[in-house]
């Protein structure tokens, strides 16, 4: 199989999920870049500066300024960023949320787990 | 002799000759004024003749004739001058006779000295032969009667009681005038002219052609009642009826000399017949055109004339002659009464009128109207009766048609009234059985017709009310949109009003008002009907009330659903994360127990969570504390509000080194519980977003809604300022900022629920108030608050 790094964008103002998402991905057994952004604004501004862009982009919901629907959009709206896959990244998942990501794009959306091997699972099934 | 008495005699002859000249030609002779003692013979007569021949009784006689003669002469002379012609020519009767007298004297003195040789005879005298004296005796003899008769003919000519005169040669030159023809041309003078030149006016009316023709033709001219106009002196000629004789002068060789001219106005005579003519026409012209027959009735001889006409009017042949009995018989037998009782009344008072059928030989029937007079001799005993009879059927039947249509139009008229008043009862009942008010304003807006429901509705009695301007009886309405709305009518607008509060009744009424026009389109009165919907309105009214007040409640249903949903949220993901992590830090610590560090770590992470569970819960109990805005609205004095806030602030702001600064506040009616906490919130948040020593501004002031700040449901709001030297925020974002939860910074920097701005914003909505930010990064925040305290608009 391939060995190339992948690069990864973690968008989330809680440091405590920064920590448990850096948990998750080392879990995995393969080498991942991963880059964080505190909120929208910041992920935006990142995105625009760096050379190199991230292969998957997961993005929380709940953020101060700009939350991760209007997050998503701007992605979205950039032609350069279209292409990569963006996940969603939440504590809840009600229906019409998760209809409302999947409309604006989004390549999936996934629940924040109770334990860290889970979000392992899930991110292994995501960056295949 | 000294005096040739013959001579003198002649002179005298002459004396009166020149006289008469001077009368009638106006020539005049200076020896006319000589005084009978400055003449000749009167010289002779005082100096010798007196005295020499005193035996002579004539010769006495002869000085008083003589003396006479001059005197009259020179009376007469004095009398013309004052212009009394009639009197001069009565002195020159006089004179004639003076004049005859005084040639008998003169001769007969003559001969007596003559014959007696007393005489002395003069040398001339002696020549004359007896032969001669015979001769000149009777020249002189000849002579007078020649002298005696031109004076006959002359007085006559002067005298003659109508118009002379004698026109000479073929241009007709007036010699001779007489004093009538003279005053009928106005006095002119006309003797030596020609009548052309003297009569100017004549030119055209025949005369001139007339004369030269009776000249030329040697033939006598008679005309009767020739009209002449003659110029008498005024301003247009006059009319004069005239008869004339123009009669040629022929001379002894059968040539013509003149024309005697004789003429007489009978004007007068004219004019009168002409008169009796007219009357007489006028009369027959009358009784024509009232086609009239005329009777005369000879009550002695009972002789019966009349006229045509009344043979006609009885249909009786023209040839005919019909009697007086005939006349009588033609009387209807049912009139005959008529007749007699008229005929006995004109008896007594002279007077015949009475109308009466005839019958007509053709038994035609016909109204005939007599009237007469009867002519009474000194007696009173009647002798004739004059009388005219008028065919007056036509205007009997006129009369009796007239009659019958004025009794049909009566019946008919009576009818229509009946019908007209039924009608009136049928319309009088329909506008009173209505529910509406109906009134009729003349264009002056006095009230003509109100209804019964009007005169209930206005409660004044109509006798008060019709009659009177509208603004009169109401003059509340002056200042109305229905005193507007009126005179709109008056000028020809149709005026419809659905909804009209009115000015004269309470209440809401749907208003009609019409203006009524007359055949040519003229606005005559206006028609004011109003219809009471004051329980349609005031229902109306209760129901938009209610609508509002469920409109109210909707908008909080809303917002309570709005806050459920929230909820939910919260209960779905806030509460559920610190749950999460609790989760997910707890199975960390299963995983290394052997690790204290670690563990420790891990520890702290889930107690963290739990804290913040801990506050989320105790923000979402407060929140839905408010929603339910329990507890009482009082007069709140906010300075007391502030101390309380910054009491409890005051651990914070020693740890921030804060100031808060604020004037004296204003009282607003609010909950003191809820504003409390509006400011420890408010002056928090200025205390907690800061990242340099915290000043936090506090001001109240009153604002007119005039000033545009707030969207304005009262006159007065009370303007509550929070302004901070903070962090700040992009002013885009000042919408989210009181969103529950929302949060523009990271709760690791700035802890908080992210609950207390939408608290805030809640108690503002609970105090009907406003809320607004305006904010700049790292400038400063300042929220402005808006709580009314005047009256509801």
């Amino acid at each position: 199989m391939e060995s190339k790094t992948l690069n990864c964008l973690l968008i989330d103002d809680d440091p405590d999920d920064q920590e448990i998402f850096c948990m998750a991905l080392g879990d995995m057994g393969k080498e991942v870049n991963c880059t964080f952004a505190n909120d929208g604004v910041d992920a935006l501004k990142k995105l625009s500066e760096n050379s190199v862009l991230p292969d998957f982009i997961f993005i929380d919901m709940n953020m101060p300024r700009m939350n991760g629907n209007e997050c998503l959009a701007k992605i979205k709206e950039e032609n350069h960023l279209k292409a990569i896959p963006v996940y969603m990244y939440s504590t809840s998942a009600d229906p019409a949320t998760v209809a409302e990501t999947q409309r604006l794009g989004a390549a999936g959306f996934i629940v924040k787990p109770t334990s860290v091997s889970e979000l392992t699972k899930t991110l292994k099934f995501c960056l295949k | 002799m000294d005096i040739d008495l013959a001579i003198e005699s002649e002179n005298h002859v002459r004396l009166r000759n020149s006289l008469h000249s001077f009368l009638f030609e106006n020539k005049e002779d200076s020896s006319l004024h000589c005084h009978h003692y400055a003449c000749t013979l009167g010289k002779w007569l005082y100096e010798k003749g007196l005295t020499r021949y005193s035996h002579i009784p004539e010769i006495h006689q002869l000085e008083r004739v003589h003396a006479n003669l001059h005197e009259c002469i020179i009376e007469l002379l004095n009398k013309n001058k004052k212009e009394k012609l009639t009197q001069s020519y009565d002195l020159y009767n006089d004179l004639e006779t003076l004049s005859k007298q005084l040639s008998v004297l003169i001769s007969s003195v003559n001969k007596t000295i003559s014959s007696t040789g007393q005489i002395e005879k003069t040398e001339s005298s002696i020549t004359l032969c007896d032969h001669s004296e015979q001769l000149r005796d009777a020249m002189q003899e000849m002579n007078a009667d020649l002298m005696r008769e031109h004076q006959t003919l002359f007085d006559f000519f002067m005298q003659a009681p109508g118009m002379f005169c004698v026109l000479k040669g073929p241009t007709h030159i007036f010699q001779l005038v007489n004093p009538f023809y003279k005053q009928i041309i106005g006095n002119r003078e006309l003797r030596g002219k020609d009548i052309r030149t003297a009569l100017p006016e004549l030119q055209g009316q025949g005369v001139f052609e007339l004369l030269d023709r009776v000249y030329q033709r040697q033939k006598v001219f008679t005309g009767n009642e020739i009209p002449i106009y003659f110029n008498k002196g005024n301003a247009t000629p006059e009319k004069a009826y005239v008869n004339f004789i123009y009669k040629p002068i022929i001379n002894r060789n059968k040539e013509t000399t003149g024309i005697l001219v004789f003429g007489y106005d009978v004007s007068e005579q004219v004019y009168l017949r002409k008169q009796s003519e007219e009357s007489e026409t006028r009369l027959k012209l009358a009784m024509d055109a009232a086609e009239m027959g005329s009777f005369e009735w000879n009550m002695n001889t009972r002789e019966f004339i009349y006229s045509d006409r009344l043979a006609k009017i009885f249909g009786r042949p023209k040839k005919k002659r019909i009697t007086h009995k005939m006349f009588v018989d033609a009387i209807h037998p049912e009139d005959k009464k008529i007749r007699i009782n008229a005929i006995e009344e004109s008896l007594r008072t002279g007077v015949l009128f009475y109308e009466a059928r005839i019958v007509r030989p053709d038994r035609h029937v016909r109204w005939i109207k007599f009237s007469g007079r009867i002519i009474f001799d000194k007696k009173h005993n009647p002798q004739k009766m004059y009388g005219t009879a008028q065919d007056v059927s036509d205007q009997k039947t006129l009369e009796e048609r007239l009659e019958r249509s004025v009794k049909e139009r009566t019946k008919e008229l009576i009818l229509k009234n009946e019908l007209l008043s039924k009608q009136k009862e049928l319309s009088d009942c329909v506008i009173n059985s209505s529910i509406d008010s109906i009134a009729v304003l003349d264009t002056k807006l006095r009230f003509v017709i109100l209804n019964e429901h009007a005169i209930k509705a206005y409660k004044k009695k109509p006798e008060k009310i019709v009659g009177q301007q509208i603004h009169k009886v109401f003059p509340q309405i002056i200042k109305s949109g229905l005193y507007q709305d009126l005179k709109k009518a008056v000028s020809g607008e149709v005026v419809h009003n659905f909804n009209y509060r009115s000015p004269i009744l309470k209440g809401y009424f749907e208003t009609s008002i019409l203006p009524l026009r007359d055949s040519n389109n003229v606005v005559f009165s206006i028609l004011l009907i109003s219809h009471d919907n004051t329980s349609i309105v005031e229902a109306s009214e209760r129901l938009i009330s209610a609508n509002k007040k469920l409109e109210e409640k909707n908008s909080v249903l809303e917002r309570n659903n709005k806050e459920l949903e929230a909820f939910r949220y919260i209960a779905n993901h806030d509460l559920q994360e610190p749950l999460r992590k609790i989760q997910v830090f707890s199975g960390l610590i299963k995983k290394n127990t052997s690790d204290s560090a670690l563990v420790n770590e891990y520890v702290d992470n889930i107690k963290s969570s739990s804290r913040a569970m801990s506050d989320l819960v105790q923000a979402v109990l407060d929140f839905s504390r408010l929603s339910k805005n329990e507890g009482a609205y009082t007069t709140v004095k906010l300075d007391g509000v502030i101390k309380h806030a910054l009491h409890s602030l005051q651990p914070l702001i020693a740890e921030k080194n804060a100031l808060v600064k604020h004037e004296k506040l204003l009282t607003v009616n609010g909950n003191e519980e809820q504003l409390t906490q509006l400011f420890s919130c408010l002056i928090a948040n200025g205390l907690k977003f800061s990242n340099k020593r915290p000043v936090v501004s506090i001001s109240s002031k009153i604002i007119t809604t005039n000033t545009g700040k707030v969207n304005a449901k009262v006159n007065k709001y009370l303007e509550l300022t929070f302004k901070d030297n903070g962090i700040g925020f992009e002013q885009k974002y000042a919408d989210q900022i009181f969103k529950m939860f929302k949060r523009l910074q990271t709760s690791k920097l700035y802890p908080g629920a992210g609950i207390g701005l939408a608290m805030v914003k809640r108690i503002v909505e609970n105090h009907n108030g406003q809320i607004f930010v305006k904010s700049e990064p790292n400038k400063g925040t300042t929220f402005y608050i808006y709580l009314p305290i005047g009256e509801e608009l």
